[in-house]
């Protein structure tokens, strides 16, 4: 780049500086961009923020009565039923939710950015194959799918959980990916390529791919925000984070038991933390679309 | 072989024999190009868009062959097919004597470096994401011709000598106006010394104050290089500007091919004379004999029989409706595809 630090912004510098320069006139994705900033802060440093310890039971050090306390100045969002503090558990939740949110995000990109592009750049039985396939997976109850994935590990690791979600919400990105081929290789510069003899695999990743990534960030920072709800649903339904790790989705799962009888905190403020969390998520996706989609011709 | 297939057959020989492959530079003989039309959800192909219907020519080393013909009339479709960015569906090109798909598959690099493209659109024929210096540099590289400081060194020059600056090559595309991307891609084409380039209507999407300045860049790079051009245009004055000889275009098939001034000077071909006399003349006292065609051009999916022009021609006979003319020298090396000029 080098040249990108210029003050005369729209004559110099490439298409991703100038992207940046309209995203940061936009102030809902800035705040969608603080919002993920914050979240991704508290889990980087949950164990110097968190008041207590998200897993200890602190009937033993304060007594009884610190089971299922309301927010109270010591406890600002409360304890849970086995005398953990409910905030220290939701900031250290924080690190399980994005933890899934990434490292599923990157499973689906692995998936769907190469079989997409594949699909994309090679019409007839490739596309038709691979298209089968995105349909197939659509088409399926995409919980029930990963439940049966989660279900056929006895004890399932997160890891287990990242590719289960994984290999659900890589269609969505690759029927991005295949779109964008599909217009992009009947473009003049990519015929040029072709023209030159440059071989195929430059085309895709040097002419192709790098023009095709703008709606691909899009959709990733979309898809983060409903693969942590998705997280939360399989803790919900205990398919998910096992106990006593404190997942959000968890964490409703059996605060929810305990709303009836008035003790709303234990489930409403992880609910809170989720739905902050998408919204990031959804702001900056928003955002990045607005700042990314830029016509070709410009 | 059927009867159609047979004629066609000895059509092709009887053009092969006039033009006599290897001993011109660029040959083309009965090249053919049609797309499928498929429908509903199993892809039936329910039939043919004729783009390029069986063209046969040739090009001389060092001239500029313009081609020219109302859009739709597989113009594009026939410079891709020809340089096998498109696979022809039918028909050889040689080049230097050397079936062009024969030597694709044998040493693709060959071809590519000696017959390039340079497209219409400014805009969309260079890839955004990448520097100049990349755009141009980059087959360069691959082919080997330079590496290093040589390349860098090679790419400057090849700017300079398409009226850009050196330092330009540190840029992105969408830094430059219309008429410098263009002269980008000129430069892209030329990088790689080649021998042929097809000129895909390089000045239309320019202002006419650039389009002069392209214009008489590729004349200089002509000079400079020796290349040989096939220039692709709608725009009859920008065609007579730069051809040495121009060929027209109706339907996806030639209908006539002269030396541009024969061309001018004694236009055989219906549709050329109607072409011709469209040209406005800059003198109000003048007064122009204007051909008017009746109707529209009929669809390439379901050309008419016969001569595709009877549907419009103002001399229409009622052989043109059955029977295809020759596409047949008149002497001169003036071709032209008319039953007026065909003398059986």
């Amino acid at each position: 780049m080098g040249t990108g630090e210029n003050n005369n912004s729209s004559r110099h510098g490439n298409l991703w500086y100038e992207a940046w320069l309209r995203f940061r006139r936009n102030r809902l994705a800035m705040v969608g961009l603080i919002m993920v900033i914050s979240v991704i802060l508290i889990a980087i440093f949950a164990p110097y923020i968190a008041p207590y310890d998200p897993l200890k039971q602190l009937i033993w050090t304060e007594g009884k009565a610190i089971k299922l306390a309301p927010p109270s100045s010591s406890h600002i969002m409360g304890t849970d039923f086995y005398g953990r503090d409910v905030l220290s558990r939701i900031i250290f939740g924080a690190r399980i939710s994005l933890q899934i949110g990434i490292f599923a995000t990157i499973v689906s990109l692995l998936i769907g950015v190469p079989l997409g592009a594949l699909a994309g750049y090679f019409p007839g039985w490739v596309d038709d194959l691979i298209s089968w396939l995105i349909n197939v997976v659509f088409a399926f109850p995409f919980i029930l799918f990963v439940l049966a994935v989660v279900a056929v590990f006895k004890n399932p690791s997160m890891i287990v959980i990242y590719l289960a979600i994984g290999l659900v919400t890589w269609v969505q990105i690759a029927r991005v990916v295949r779109a964008q081929f599909i217009s992009l290789r009947e473009r003049e510069f990519v015929e040029a390529a072709r023209a030159l003899g440059l071989p195929t695999w430059r085309i895709i990743f040097i002419h192709i791919l790098p023009n095709a990534l703008a709606p691909v960030i899009v959709q990733a920072t979309l898809g983060m925000g409903s693969i942590i709800m998705i997280e939360a649903g399989l803790a919900f339904l205990g398919f998910g984070a096992q106990p006593p790790t404190p997942s959000w989705g968890l964490m409703i799962s059996i605060g929810q038991k305990f709303l009836a009888t008035g003790h709303w905190w234990w489930a409403i403020f992880p609910g809170l933390a989720i739905m902050y969390t998408v919204l990031a998520f959804n702001f900056l996706g928003d955002g990045l679309r607005d700042a990314l989609d830029v016509r070709l011709k410009r | 072989m059927s009867d159609a297939g047979y004629l066609n057959y000895l059509q092709k020989r009887l053009v092969l024999k006039m033009i006599k492959p290897g001993n011109e530079y660029l040959t083309i003989t009965g090249l053919k190009k049609y797309f499928p039309i498929k429908k509903g959800i199993f892809k039936k192909t329910i039939g043919h868009v004729h783009a390029v219907d069986d063209i046969s020519f040739f090009v001389r080393e060092r001239e500029t062959l313009g081609l020219v013909g109302e859009s739709g009339c597989g113009k594009t479709t026939a410079g891709r097919t020809l340089l096998h960015l498109l696979e022809p569906t039918e028909g050889q090109v040689y080049f230097h004597g050397e079936d062009v798909a024969l030597l694709l598959a044998k040493n693709p690099a060959k071809v590519r470096r000696n017959m390039q493209i340079i497209f219409q659109d400014p805009y969309g024929s260079l890839n955004p994401r990448i520097t100049v210096r990349d755009i141009v540099g980059e087959a360069v590289k691959y082919h080997g011709l330079y590496k290093g400081k040589d390349l860098d060194n090679y790419v400057a020059e090849v700017l300079q000598k398409c009226g850009l600056r050196p330092e330009h090559r540190f840029r992105y595309p969408h830094e430059f106006s219309g008429g410098q991307r263009q002269r980008i891609g000129i430069a892209r084409a030329l990088a790689l010394k080649p021998r042929f380039v097809v000129c895909d209507e390089p000045v239309s999407a320019l202002d006419v104050s650039i389009q002069s300045q392209i214009l008489n860049l590729l004349n200089d790079l002509q000079e400079e290089m020796d290349l040989t051009y096939l220039f692709i245009s709608h725009d009859l004055s920008v065609v007579k500007y730069i051809s040495d000889r121009i060929a027209i275009m109706y339907l996806g098939k030639i209908v006539e091919l002269a030396a541009k001034k024969e061309f001018f000077a004694n236009p055989l071909h219906p549709y050329t004379q109607a072409l011709l006399s469209a040209i406005p003349i800059p003198d109000p006292t003048m007064k122009s004999t204007r051909v008017i065609l009746e109707g529209d051009v009929p669809s390439p999916s379901n050309p008419p029989s016969g001569c595709t022009f009877h549907t419009r021609c103002p001399y229409a006979m009622k052989r043109c409706r059955t029977e295809e003319p020759r596409f047949e020298n008149k002497g001169n090396d003036h071709f032209v595809t008319c039953f007026l000029h065909q003398n059986d």
